[in-house]
């Protein structure tokens, strides 16, 4: 793996290939099953590979982290108003 | 939705291991299955060759070949660029995507037949002839003048592996014998031809296991590998289609092309580049070429490309 692997412009681009593959198979499946043919596995491979692509991003993009410390924070002002 | 009774032994498999079953199928048998394998379809390769040979088939070769020099050079340019993996690494990851797997052909043709779909019989042939340009491909690609592992190479080894790996010698020789000795098959057809689903079928159920424990592999690079590894399928079905509408195939055999196309080594391939590039992440390439290629074929490819061509060419 290449030292620049996490860099944003990186990991935009790898986003930007697996959604674009996802939604290929998603657009692929649903048309296949509204001519009555069987595409709900492709279906479910496109939300799959969608949602492990976004929740990559968002993990080594460091968004999950703030996220979840936005989250710790409004946890702990909530508790300190009700107590 | 029916499944088709080998794949469902692959699920099987992969069912078994994620329950953690200690069930495990002898090695010498797995090998003896994938020997059996081999020779059975270049066998009837042989067979059709005989019955079949005609100039067309050369053409129809040559735009084959193409196939296998153009899917590498795709997927490299997929793991270079936005996968950023080293050369090296996506160089040999290039050559096992742009080679085929035998297994999935075999499934593909398992349900072609089932479904009364017909192809043409000397596609052995093509499986045979595609096995050897991805793998050239992509030690050419490895070749950069800062790339250490060239020094390590050892020209005459890659060579021998190329051409006399376990899958071409199997192959080429069923094919051999098959054409040599066509009129006499009846002898040998209750293991070779009889027997082959069952055979199939036990091969899958090893592969299914196999293809469980290699995605607890996948750790860094996890999201990319997964996504490219259902997307080369996807491109690599789209330009076997496409050549396969080229040289006029039937339906049966533009659906199998496609099968070829979007399959991925990982008998031939690895062997070779394990040889070759010895400094290459080959646990990354057979990760995703076994790990999550050959189940999507199995379980979403192969039905997928069949409809898409049915209703396509109807």
């Amino acid at each position: 793996m290449r030292s620049e692997l996490t860099t944003s412009t990186a990991l935009q681009q790898q986003l930007f290939f697996g959604l674009s593959v996802a939604s290929t198979l998603l657009i692929m499946g649903l048309w296949l099953n509204t001519t009555g043919e069987a595409g709900s596995a492709a279906v479910l491979t496109g939300v799959l590979l969608a949602t492990m692509n976004a929740a990559q991003y968002m993990m080594r993009s460091g968004k999950a982290a703030r996220l979840s410390n936005a989250a710790t924070k409004m946890n702990n002002s909530v508790r300190g108003d009700t107590l | 939705m029916s499944i088709d009774i080998v794949v469902a032994f692959f699920l099987l498999g992969v069912i078994a291991r994620l329950l953690k079953s200690p069930f495990t199928l002898p090695e010498a048998l797995y090998k003896s299955l994938t020997i059996i394998l081999m020779l059975a379809i270049g066998l009837k390769g042989g067979v059709a060759l005989a019955k079949h040979a005609s100039a067309n088939i050369i053409t129809q070769s040559l735009w084959v070949v193409s196939l296998g020099v153009i899917l590498p050079l795709i997927a490299f340019v997929l793991a270079y660029a936005i996968g950023r993996l080293r050369r090296i690494d996506a160089a040999s990851l290039a050559a096992h995507y742009g080679s085929v797997s035998v297994g999935t052909y075999a499934v593909a043709v398992a349900v072609l037949e089932n479904r009364g779909i017909a192809y043409e019989a000397y596609f052995p042939l093509f499986v045979v002839l595609l096995e050897m340009p991805a793998i050239a491909v992509g030690l050419a690609l490895a070749n950069s003048p800062n790339n250490s592992a060239n020094k390590s190479t050892d020209k005459r080894e890659v060579l021998h592996e190329v051409f006399f790996n376990q899958g071409m010698v199997l192959m080429t020789g069923g094919l051999l014998i098959g054409y040599a000795c066509a009129q006499q098959m009846p002898r040998i057809s209750p293991l070779f031809i009889d027997l082959f689903p069952a055979v199939l079928a036990l091969f899958l159920l090893e592969m299914g296991m196999v293809a469980a424990d290699r995605i607890r592999a996948l750790k860094d690079s996890i999201s990319f590998l997964i996504t490219f590894a259902i997307a080369m399928p996807l491109i690599g079905a789209l330009f076997g289609a496409a050549i396969a509408n080229v040289i006029s195939l039937s339906p049966g055999g533009v659906i199998l092309l496609a099968v070829l196309g979007a399959s991925a080594s990982y008998i031939a391939v690895p062997a070779a580049m394990r040889a070759a590039l010895p400094e290459a992440d080959h646990g990354m390439s057979i990760t995703a070429s076994l790990g999550v290629t050959f189940p999507f074929n199995v379980i979403v490819g192969i039905p997928l490309y069949i409809t898409l061509v049915e209703i396509f060419l109807a």
